[in-house]
């Protein structure tokens, strides 16, 4: 179980110097950092994602999996915060058939809600099963950074909310930013890198979240209905 | 689990399949002059604008937002193989109708207009029929299953097979209903289109499962449970058992002589072959669906509901449609009626 998510997540060198940061532009690149040492749990982002957006009970735009691992006394359990990973080389926009789902100049990708007909071929596209399809938009839908509020200087609604501080959202292309000084300074990792979609959202202390201890491995995952026992 | 694509997509697959299928055998006298199949080569046209007709209804059913189908044509995005796909459904759907009019109520005037629709129309057809297995291979999601170079071929392959069954099927069923004789060299020549390309899927699909039983990557393990639990028996008993391992010993007892190609044999053999080819398509469709991914990279056996009203509702339709294209382009009575007509007058 560990192999599979260190194999998978794999450990960006240490960022000076990093082509992250290296394009000097004057729009805004956003990317998010989720410090996994820092994450309680708590899902104050799930729960403040829904409201914010008005996502419906069946679908998630971010959400929390918790994986516990090894057999008593032995045990970790490990928080990990899940979202659109707003990817530099996306699959779901080459697929899309009507264009409705693009990046954005500032590297979020959105959804035209107008235009999107519900085929649900980015869902499959996805490697990171971030996108869900709404039953009553009849569209299908994901996180957007909390676009509305980002345009207006606002942080996202699950950063805001982040009673650890975890979240951490930023512009890439500005060096001051949080999220730039993060990258040059610490190590981070981001989600199944071998796909080639050069994911925006980085992680701190994934694989100290996700190793050891592979004796047995529980899953809860709310997008999936509840507890899975591997 | 979150289902996505499912009951309405293979259905829409197995259609298309048909259409394209139909298409291909009823250009077979046309453009390489297989005399054997003239006899059948008006009657598989109308089964074939039948059937990419029918393809419209799970395709829309199963869309979101069906009212914003029409953006496919208006902004499309050709770097996705959806779109390919769409505009063959649309550019076959003109020319298969257009071949049927002609066919209909100009043959004698315009046959060459025909040969040359006809001609125009079997590159998009091929593409179409071969698409979904591109399609499929775009996903980078869970669906392992669906990642297989042989898939287009395979498309291509139950094509031909479900077109021949459908033919063969429709063909004796209207011959009967009207007591009139069958041709035995329909029958004779349609078991060996069927045997080939039965032959063919078999050995492409029993490679495929063998080197998917070896082959390592995230979520093969799963789906290799996929076979023996949830899918036992429209994999192992419908696709492979009762719609290839049958009507593969009943062909070659044909081609052996050893039974006569006649119409109750090749009634069975047809029905078995679409029963196979619809199970082959839920098989592809659903048991991509079997599998949801618990957390990156971590997956797990999930369960699906069969929706037996759109099966239902979709094959009614499908009949429906198939029926009102017989009614509506009446004239595709064989060339031996057309010629024992004339000798009678």
């Amino acid at each position: 179980m560990s192999s599979q998510y260190l194999n998978l997540a794999e450990t960006l060198p240490r960022i000076r110097g990093s082509p992250w940061i290296e394009k000097k532009s004057s729009r805004p690149r956003w990317a998010m950092v989720i410090d996994l040492r820092k994450c309680v749990g708590c899902y104050a982002c799930q729960a403040a994602c829904k409201m914010e957006n008005g996502v419906p009970y069946e679908g998630f735009r971010t959400w929390v999996e918790i994986i516990e691992r090894g057999t008593y006394p032995n045990v970790r359990r490990a928080f990990l915060p899940r979202l659109c990973n707003h990817c530099d080389n996306p699959s779901c926009v080459s697929v899309c058939p009507v264009k409705a789902t693009y990046k954005r100049e500032d590297g979020i990708v959105v959804v035209d809600y107008n235009k999107c007909i519900g085929c649900g071929y980015c869902i499959h596209a996805c490697p990171y099963d971030a996108r869900y399809k709404n039953p009553y938009l009849g569209t299908v839908d994901k996180c957007d950074f909390c676009s509305h509020r980002v345009e207006q200087g606002l942080l996202p609604a699950c950063v805001v909310n982040c009673m650890g501080r975890a979240r951490i959202f930023g512009d890439l292309n500005d060096p001051e930013s949080p999220v730039s000084k993060i990258l040059q300074s610490k190590h981070v990792a981001v989600l199944k890198p071998e796909t080639g979609n050069k994911p925006m959202v980085f992680y701190i202390g994934l694989e100290e979240a996700v190793k050891g201890l592979p004796a047995k491995t529980v899953v809860i995952n709310p997008k999936v209905g509840g507890v899975v026992e591997l | 689990m979150t289902e996505i694509w499912g009951t309405s997509i293979a259905i829409y697959t197995f259609f298309a399949e048909t259409s394209v299928g139909t298409y291909i055998i009823s250009m077979l006298p046309m453009l390489f002059k297989v005399r054997e199949l003239r006899d059948i080569s008006s009657l598989a046209l109308r089964l074939s604008w039948a059937s990419i007709i029918a393809v419209l209804i799970p395709l829309l059913l199963h869309l979101g937002s069906p009212w914003r189908a029409y953006e496919i044509f208006i902004s499309p995005n050709f770097s996705s193989p959806m779109t390919v796909g769409a505009w063959m459904i649309g550019l076959l759907i003109i020319l298969i109708t257009a071949i049927v009019i002609l066919d209909n109520w100009y043959r004698a005037t315009h046959a060459l207009t025909i040969t040359i629709l006809g001609a125009a129309g079997l590159v998009p057809a091929l593409i179409y029929a071969g698409y979904p297995g591109i399609l499929l291979a775009v996903s980078k999601g869970v669906e392992a299953w669906w990642h297989n170079m042989s898939l287009p071929i395979l498309s291509i392959l139950i094509a031909v097979a479900s077109g021949s069954a459908l033919i063969l099927l429709t063909y004796i069923i209207l011959r009967r209903v009207s007591s009139m004789e069958i041709n035995k060299t329909v029958l004779l020549y349609g078991s060996r289109v069927l045997l080939i390309s039965l032959l063919l899927i078999f050995i492409i699909e029993i490679t495929d499962l063998i080197v998917r039983t070896y082959e390592p990557g995230p979520g093969l393990a799963e789906f290799n449970k996929v076979l023996t639990g949830s899918l036992s028996l429209s994999y192992v008993g419908l696709q492979l058992f009762i719609g290839m391992i049958i009507p593969l010993i009943m062909l070659f007892l044909v081609l052996f002589n050893k039974v006569s190609a006649s119409s109750s044999v090749m009634l069975a053999v047809s029905v078995l072959v679409l029963i196979g080819a619809f199970a082959d398509r839920w098989n592809l469709i659903v048991g991509g669906e079997l599998v949801d991914m618990v957390s990156v990279n971590v997956y797990r056996l999930g369960t699906f509901s069969i929706d037996l009203v759109e099966i239902l509702a979709s094959i009614f339709t499908w009949l429906f449609i198939i029926s009102l294209s017989l009614v509506i382009f009446s004239n595709w009575k064989t060339e031996t009626e057309v010629s024992e007509v004339k000798i009678n007058v």
